[in-house]
């Protein structure tokens, strides 16, 4: 579920123990109703001080040590980086403490560092992600532009975003 | 008057005072410049000379008249001079400045001296300086008074003396007296008493002729330099020398390097014996301190003490070092203490000290310098020195890590610099383990406790310690939790990591959240509110469907209500009164909420226009009455199973049944809900929980608007209708029939599950009832079948092949038919029928 190709572990779901979204973790010993045992509830707490992938609304991708968490999921990230992907290239480029907002969270996951370092993907510069990056995006608009000069010939409306919105989820 | 006769320094009168022009300074101050201090007096020597013969006062112009700027044609006569009222108007406002209990001596010159050596000119300063427009201004001081020394009134001049050396050390001259604060202390001169190293910024005489400028090295040099000078000028006066200009943070820098000078040059007539207050203050770490007891033998004395005592014992040279040492600071007051605390039996010798300085807290008893072992250290001192500079330094740690300046101390203690070279002797080391025990205790117990118990604790000045993050491993729910953490292997792994900022998240923060979590999860309606999780669980819970196994499932789906539930369901975080703004308290029962949002609902009167509207609104509606279901479910499983209702059970009871009533009764809106798949569910469903008058009527309604709202899909209302119409009295039943209205309605029920299945529960509850019921009921319910001609519509479809089969078979269906079939084929029909049904595998319910 993780974007990029990492292999991160488990990236569960974050849920809320009012969400009625069922555990993903059937595996687990069935324990009676302990209350200090959240049973069913995919908990942060456990992925403390762990290097994690956060995927955010607008498609960002941010790499980094949770420290910490509240009751609304908003997560701190330390030596954190945002990690552009563009083709089979990615590059990071660094932006210390993040404070994300919970609800801004599409998912999170824990990072293998194994599968990290035996992944294929070729880390290059943060000038050159960025051009790559701005090279897509371009390349993307034209295609777009296209797409909908096409339907409109065919007497039909494709109204495209063009950044009106910046969420992607 | 003719201003010619005027003496130059006499006091301008009050008309004609110019504060703008500073006549302090002389002169009118615009014209003279500051810039040109040197160019006037290199030629001081020429003007003194004409000093003499000059004129008594410093041209109005400001323009000197001697010196090479000066104009030639300026001359005494010639020029303009201040004009003076009183002869003597400045020696008399000097006078109100003293005391002026020397009226009454005869002698004005003696009392003049007198007067200026109170002042405190007593020192003898042999340099003095003063700007050209003072000295013009209090020329006569200059000639005509024997000044041993002062200032003039300028107390508060800008310029800073710089006491240089004269070669007339009674150089007599004639400077006003000023309010000498302190002496500046001169160059070192043999047999001058020096009580403090000062700094002054009033004005000096300067003597000495190899600063930049002079006053004037003779009589003549000054007069020249100030025009025309009486001819009382002193003589010595011609001595005066170049003022010196510096600084004031280059004097100060002279008189501290001069100080500690002065410190080095033995002198006799020191008379405090403490020379630490003229040394220059030697701060020694503890560590340095140690390091040199321990190293050298015997123990060498600190710089700056009178080396003529006796040899020094290493807490003689301890209290020394505490002299030296800033005893103001904690860590010097807790030393002291220490000191006293450790301090051993028999020993003697710790130098004198003013006790002052070490606070109240350390009860000091110092002996005098003078006893003590001599030479080679006492071993028994020996240790005591090292254990307790150790447990200085412990001291000192604890105190920076209170202060927040360093960090946790290490697991081992302290730091290997502190630790003896030697080995210890056991007495010491257990000792030292003993302090260094306890000191470790205090601090993890400062650790681990709260602010606010610390702050009961600690004295209200000192500051909390920070708050560090507690590094403890994180329980895991499979039991890996304390054995593990506590094994030193993992306490190594967790101090080997080489991740400095781990546990910034506390265990307090984690609980909290799963607190936070936990009391979320726990409500009294979790059928209601959390039903899905809640039916996870229960499905996880083993059970094989006995009674009390049963029971504990209803428990669980009911959960019994304590009183702390009840409020903490209704538990309101605190409101501050009379703040400015929203302040709220936030804790793990009421956390702060992310967005303040409630539904609302609100009426839609005209339901019938506006269709997608109408249709929220309805599925709206059906969303609350499940709800009103849900909740008289709970009320009477409690009320009948768990036992456990209470008055809320009740209210809200009878609060939902009004609700649901309102809806039966209403056909148009009873007619709308069906139209939902979620409405037919529910009305079917809440039937059970009505009263049975209106219970069998609107079954009766339902029967009658069969294809509304009956179809193959509602075969799960099925169990909810059997179950009103198996507890169906005869009348009930009656009623229930009677409400059809067409006849023809029965085909339509015929032909799909749940009607057959229901027709059939009809008649198998009816032959129950009519066995067991009087005889005039059973001819109503005989006229009734007849009327409603149920059994030739049976016939009619069980010859088309058109009726579905039931759900369930019912035996006492063909009983009941039996008695009431008028002709024997029907009867044959439907016995074939419900033989079909049987090998079908349809069950029968017994």
């Amino acid at each position: 579920m993780a974007s990029g190709g990492f292999g991160s572990k488990n990236a569960r779901n974050t849920s809320t123990p009012n969400s009625t979204s069922q555990s993903s973790n059937h595996s687990q010993p069935q324990h009676e109703l302990d209350p200090t045992i959240l049973i069913g509830c995919a908990n942060l707490l456990d992925e403390i001080d762990k290097r994690m992938l956060v995927v955010l609304r607008d498609g960002r991708t941010l790499i980094g040590i949770l420290r910490s968490v509240d009751q609304f999921a908003n997560l701190i990230l330390h030596q954190a980086v945002e990690r552009i992907h563009v083709g089979n290239c990615y590059g990071d480029i660094p932006r210390g403490v993040f404070l994300v907002r919970g609800d801004n969270v599409v998912l999170l996951g824990e990072i293998d560092k194994e599968k990290e370092e035996s992944s294929n993907l070729k880390c290059v510069a943060v000038d050159t992600i960025l051009a790559a990056q701005r090279e897509e995006q371009e390349e993307k608009t034209i295609k777009e532009l296209k797409r909908s000069e096409a339907l409109k010939q065919r007497g039909m409306s494709y109204l495209h975003d063009s950044g009106i919105n910046d969420e992607m989820y | 008057m003719d201003e010619e006769e005027q003496p130059e320094w006499a006091v301008v009168p009050e008309d004609e005072y110019d504060a703008l022009n500073d006549e302090t300074f002389g002169g009118t101050g615009v014209e003279y410049t500051w810039e040109d201090p040197a160019s006037i007096f290199q030629d001081l020597n020429k003007g003194l000379t004409d000093l003499n013969g000059g004129s008594n006062g410093y041209p109005k112009t400001g323009l000197p008249t001697v010196g090479a700027t000066a104009t030639p044609d300026a001359g005494p006569k010639e020029t303009e001079y201040f004009d003076y009222d009183n002869d003597n108007a400045l020696e008399e406002s000097i006078s109100r400045l003293v005391l002026d209990d020397l009226e009454d001596t005869e002698d004005e010159e003696e009392a003049r001296k007198l007067k200026l050596s109170r002042l405190g000119a007593s020192s003898n300063f042999n340099t003095y300086f003063m700007p050209p427009q003072v000295a013009s201004k209090h020329l006569h001081w200059l000639v005509d008074k024997e000044l041993p020394g002062g200032s003039s009134l300028l107390g508060s001049s800008v310029w800073s003396m710089h006491p240089t050396t004269s070669d007339d050390v009674s150089s007599t001259h004639h400077t006003p007296p000023a309010p000498v604060i302190k002496p500046v202390q001169p160059a070192p001169v043999p047999n001058i008493p020096i009580k403090h190293p000062v700094r002054t910024n009033h004005i000096v005489p300067n003597n000495d002729l190899s600063g930049s400028s002079v006053v004037g090295s003779s009589e003549s040099s000054i007069s020249k330099f100030f025009g025309n000078v009486p001819s009382s000028t002193p003589k010595n006066l011609a001595k005066a020398k170049k003022p010196v200009f510096k600084t004031v943070e280059e004097i100060e820098k002279e008189l501290l390097e001069d100080g500690g000078n002065a410190s080095s040059v033995p002198s006799s007539t020191i008379d405090e014996p403490s020379p630490i207050t003229n040394a220059k203050p030697k701060v020694l770490m503890a560590e340095d301190l140690e390091r040199e007891l321990i190293q050298e033998s015997p123990m060498q004395t600190p710089k700056g003490v009178d080396e003529s005592s006796s040899g020094r014992t290493p807490l003689q040279s301890l209290g020394q070092f505490n002299q030296v040492f800033n005893a103001d600071s904690p860590t010097g007051q807790q030393s002291q203490a220490q000191i006293t605390h450790n301090q051993q039996q028999g020993f003697q010798g710790l130098p004198t000290s003013n006790a002052a300085n070490f606070g109240p807290s350390a009860n000091v008893n110092f002996n005098s310098m003078a006893t003590g072992p001599q030479g080679v250290m006492n071993s028994n001192a020996a240790n005591a020195a090292i254990n307790n500079f150790l447990l200085m330094e412990q001291q000192k740690q604890l105190l920076l890590v209170r202060q927040g300046l360093l960090p946790t101390p290490p697991h081992h203690g302290m730091h290997p610099n502190m630790l003896p070279s030697g080995p210890l002797p056991p007495q010491l080391a257990q000792s030292f383990h003993h302090h260094h025990h306890q000191q470790q205790q205090h601090l993890r117990m400062l650790q681990h406790m709260n602010p606010h118990a610390m702050r009961h604790r600690m004295p209200m000045m000192m500051p909390l310690p920070p708050v560090i993050p507690q590094i403890r491993p994180h329980v895991h729910p499979h039991g890996f939790g304390p054995a593990q953490a506590m094994s030193s292997g993992y306490r190594k792994q967790m101090m080997k990591t080489d991740d400095p900022y781990r546990g910034l998240m506390t265990e307090k923060d984690k609980q909290r959240l799963r607190n936070i979590q936990i009391i979320q999860l726990q409500n009294d309606h979790p059928f209601t509110t959390d039903y899905y999780s809640l039916m996870y669980k229960v499905k996880l819970t083993p059970g094989s469907g006995d009674d009390v196994q049963k029971h504990q499932l209803l428990s669980k789906l009911y959960p019994k209500r304590d009183a702390e539930n009840v409020q903490r369901s209704h538990y309101e975080p605190a409101r501050f009164e009379n703040s400015l703004g929203k302040l709220q308290a936030v804790s793990a029962l009421a956390p702060k909420r992310v967005i303040d949002t409630f539904i609302r609902v609100t009426e839609c009167r005209n339901a019938s226009r506006g269709g997608m509207k109408a249709y929220r609104y309805l599925l709206l509606e059906i969303e609350k009455l499940y709800e009103c279901l849900l909740t008289m479910e709970e009320a009477d499983i409690r009320v009948a199973i768990l036992c456990n209702a209470d008055e809320r059970d009740f209210h809200r009871r009878s609060q939902n049944t009004d609700k649901i009533t309102k809806i039966l009764t209403n056909y148009e809106k009873l007619l709308s809900v069906l139209s939902v798949t979620k409405g037919k569910m529910l009305i079917c469903r809440v039937l059970p929980l009505t009263d049975a008058t209106l219970r069998y009527k609107v079954i009766g309604n339902l029967l009658d608007i069969f294809p509304l709202w009956g179809s193959d899909d509602m075969d799960k209302a099925f169990p909810y209708l059997r179950h009103c119409i198996l507890h169906a009295e005869i009348r009930n039943l009656l009623t229930l029939i009677g409400s059809v209205t067409d006849n023809n309605v029965f085909e339509s029920i015929v032909m799909t599950k749940l009607g057959v299945s229901l027709l059939t529960c009809v008649y198998h509850q009816a032959e129950i009832l009519l066995s067991r019921c009087e005889p005039m009921l059973m001819e109503d319910l005989e006229s009734l079948w007849t009327r409603k001609s149920v059994f030739g519509i049976l016939a009619v479809l069980v010859k088309n092949d058109e009726m579905a089969d039931p759900i369930e078979i019912y035996p006492n269906m063909l009983a009941h038919i039996r008695r009431f079939a008028l002709h024997t084929t029907d009867y044959q029909v439907l016995e074939t029928i419900l033989q079909r049904w049987a090998s079908k595998g349809i069950p029968t319910r017994q």
